[in-house]
C-alpha cells in the first residue's frame, strides 16, 4: 500500500544523508552524521591505557558517553549508551588492542526522529576515522509501524509520535570481495545476511517485525553505498 | 600490487593463499579488511618459514602505538619503591605513544640473576630513562615490564649536579662534572 508522508517521501525512502569525517582536531577520530534534520556529532578518543573495573583486561574495552542537546542525561540516554556500547563491541576487533579503553562521545546536535540509528551511524564513521580495527561497518535504520498497519522507514519526530510501534535495526554493511587475481572465491554466507542489533518499542506482530527487518535490510544497501562513497571522497581528498 | 578502497568487512583474500597483515583479520579461512584504506600484497621475507604473501590494508589514519607483550619500550621512572618502580611509557619501539601508558618494574624483573638481592633504589632513580620489555598486560592499571637482559635497563640518568651521567660498568654511572658515581641497572649500549 503506497502512502503519502507529510514530507512527500515514499514509505521506504530515507531522508537526505550527509556525513563529514575528521571535523574535530583533539579527538583521534570524529564524524558528523545527519539524516534530514537529525544531526549527531561523534568523537573517538583512544585506545587509552587500562580498562574499567568490570571489563575484561584481555580485550579492548569501549565506553560510550551520550551528551544530550540540552539538560541532564536521563534513563533513555543511559539506555542509548548501553545499546551503542554493545553494538560497537560486536563490530570491533577486540583482540587487537587488549587492556585499552576507547571512548566514544555522542553529541546530539538536533533531534528530528530516528536519533539512535543516526548516532550509531555517526559512531561507526568516527571509529573508521580513528583507525579502530573493525570486523565490518554497521548501518542502522529505524522502521515504524502505523496504526493502520503500514510500514515507514527513517521517520521524523512527527511521524514517530503517531506510530504504534517501531524497531531500531542495525545490520552489517554490504561488503565487497576484492580478492586478488587468481585467488579462489570465498564461500560461506555473506556477512550482511546477519543482524547486529534489534530494539523494538510498542506492540507488533511477528510478521510485522520480519517485514520491518526485510524493509530495513533492503534500505541498508543505499546506506552502505553512501558510507563507501563518503570514504572514497575522504581518501581522494587526503591523497 | 594494490587495489581500490576497501572498508571493514570486505573480503581481501583466502587464508590458504595469504597471511593477514596490518589492517586485516582472519575468520573461517577468509581474510577480511579491518580498516578503511587500500589493499596491497607484500612479498614474504626470503628467510621467512611461511612463504605466503602478506595481504594488508594501508593508507588509513593510524592510532598511536600500543604496548604489546614482547615489545621493547622506552619509559621514564616516576617513583621507586622497595618492591617495584613505577614508570611512564614514552615510546613503543621507535614510535612515541599518543596516550599515557603506565608501567611497573617489579623487583624480580630487574635482572636475571640474584633476583632476591635486588635493591630497587640501587637500580633506578626517579627521572631515569629506561629501556624495558613488556612482560604482560599486568592489571588494569599498569603493564608489567622487565629489564632482565643486558641490553635493557637505564639508558639515561641525571646526577645530583644535574648533568647526564655516563655508564662506567653494568651497575654504575658517573657524573662527568663531579666524578661522583651512582648505582644503576645499566643497559648495554649497542655499537
Amino acid at each position: 500500500m503506497e502512502i503519502d508522508r507529510e514530507d512527500g517521501r515514499t514509505p521506504n525512502q530515507l531522508r537526505p544523508l550527509a556525513c563529514s569525517r575528521n571535523i574535530l582536531h583533539r579527538p583521534h577520530g570524529s564524524a558528523s552524521w545527519s539524516q534530514g534534520d537529525t544531526k549527531v556529532l561523534a568523537a573517538v578518543y583512544g585506545p587509552k591505557a587500562g580498562t574499567k573495573k568490570n571489563e575484561n583486561a584481555e580485550k579492548a574495552c569501549f565506553e560510550v558517553i551520550w551528551k544530550p542537546k540540552s539538560g541532564q542525561i536521563g534513563k533513555v540516554e543511559k539506555e542509548y549508551e548501553m545499546i551503542l556500547k554493545r553494538t560497537i563491541q560486536s563490530i570491533c576487533v577486540l583482540t587487537v588492542n587488549p587492556n585499552t579503553t576507547t571512548s566514544v562521545i555522542i553529541q546530539v546536535v538536533h533531534d528530528d526522529g530516528s536519533l539512535l540509528p543516526c548516532a550509531i551511524n555517526a559512531a561507526c564513521a568516527a571509529l573508521v576515522d580513528a583507525g579502530i580495527p573493525m570486523k565490518h561497518l554497521a548501518v542502522a535504520i529505524c522502521c515504524c509501524l502505523a496504526e493502520n498497519g503500514y510500514l515507514v522507514l527513517d521517520p521524523n519526530k512527527l511521524e514517530e509520535k503517531k506510530m504504534t510501534a517501531f524497531a531500531y535495526l542495525v545490520f552489517p554493511n554490504t561488503t565487497l570481495s576484492v580478492l586478488p587475481e587468481g585467488s579462489s572465491v570465498a564461500e560461506g554466507e555473506p556477512v550482511e545476511h546477519g543482524i547486529i542489533t534489534s530494539i523494538t518499542h510498542g506492540v507488533m506482530s511477528v510478521d510485522d517485525y520480519f517485514l520491518c527487518v526485510e524493509n530495513g535490510r533492503a534500505a541498508t544497501a543505499s546506506l552502505s553505498a553512501f558510507f563507501r562513497k563518503n570514504f572514497q571522497q575522504s581518501s581522494s581528498k587526503a591523497g | 600490487m594494490t587495489t581500490g578502497l576497501v572498508t571493514p568487512g570486505d573480503v581481501i583474500g583466502k587464508a590458504t593463499e595469504f597471511k593477514a597483515g596490518k589492517g586485516a583479520y582472519v575468520n573461517d579461512a577468509t581474510i577480511y579488511a579491518s580498516l578503511t584504506g587500500t589493499c596491497r600484497i607484500v612479498s614474504p621475507l626470503p628467510e621467512s618459514i611461511d612463504q605466503r604473501a602478506i595481504v594488508e590494508v594501508t593508507g588509513h589514519k593510524a592510532h598511536g602505538p600500543i604496548p604489546e607483550t614482547g615489545s621493547v619500550v622506552i619509559a621514564r621512572v616516576t617513583k621507586v619503591m622497595t618492591k617495584m618502580a613505577a614508570v611512564d611509557i614514552l615510546c613503543v619501539g621507535s614510535k612515541a605513544v599518543r596516550e599515557n601508558f603506565a608501567g611497573v618494574i617489579r623487583q624480580q624483573d630487574v635482572r636475571a640473576t640474584e633476583i632476591d638481592k635486588v635493591d630497587m633504589h640501587q637500580s633506578f632513580h626517579a627521572g631515569d630513562i629506561v629501556r624495558a620489555m613488556v612482560l604482560s598486560l599486568g592489571d588494569a592499571r599498569a603493564y608489567y615490564l622487565s629489564t632482565a637482559k643486558n641490553e635493557l635497563g637505564v639508558v639515561s640518568a641525571e646526577s645530583a649536579a644535574g648533568e647526564t651521567m655516563v655508564p662506567i660498568s653494568w651497575t654504575e654511572m658517573q657524573c662527568p662534572l663531579s666524578g661522583q658515581t651512582e648505582q644503576r641497572k645499566v643497559a648495554k649500549v649497542g655499537n
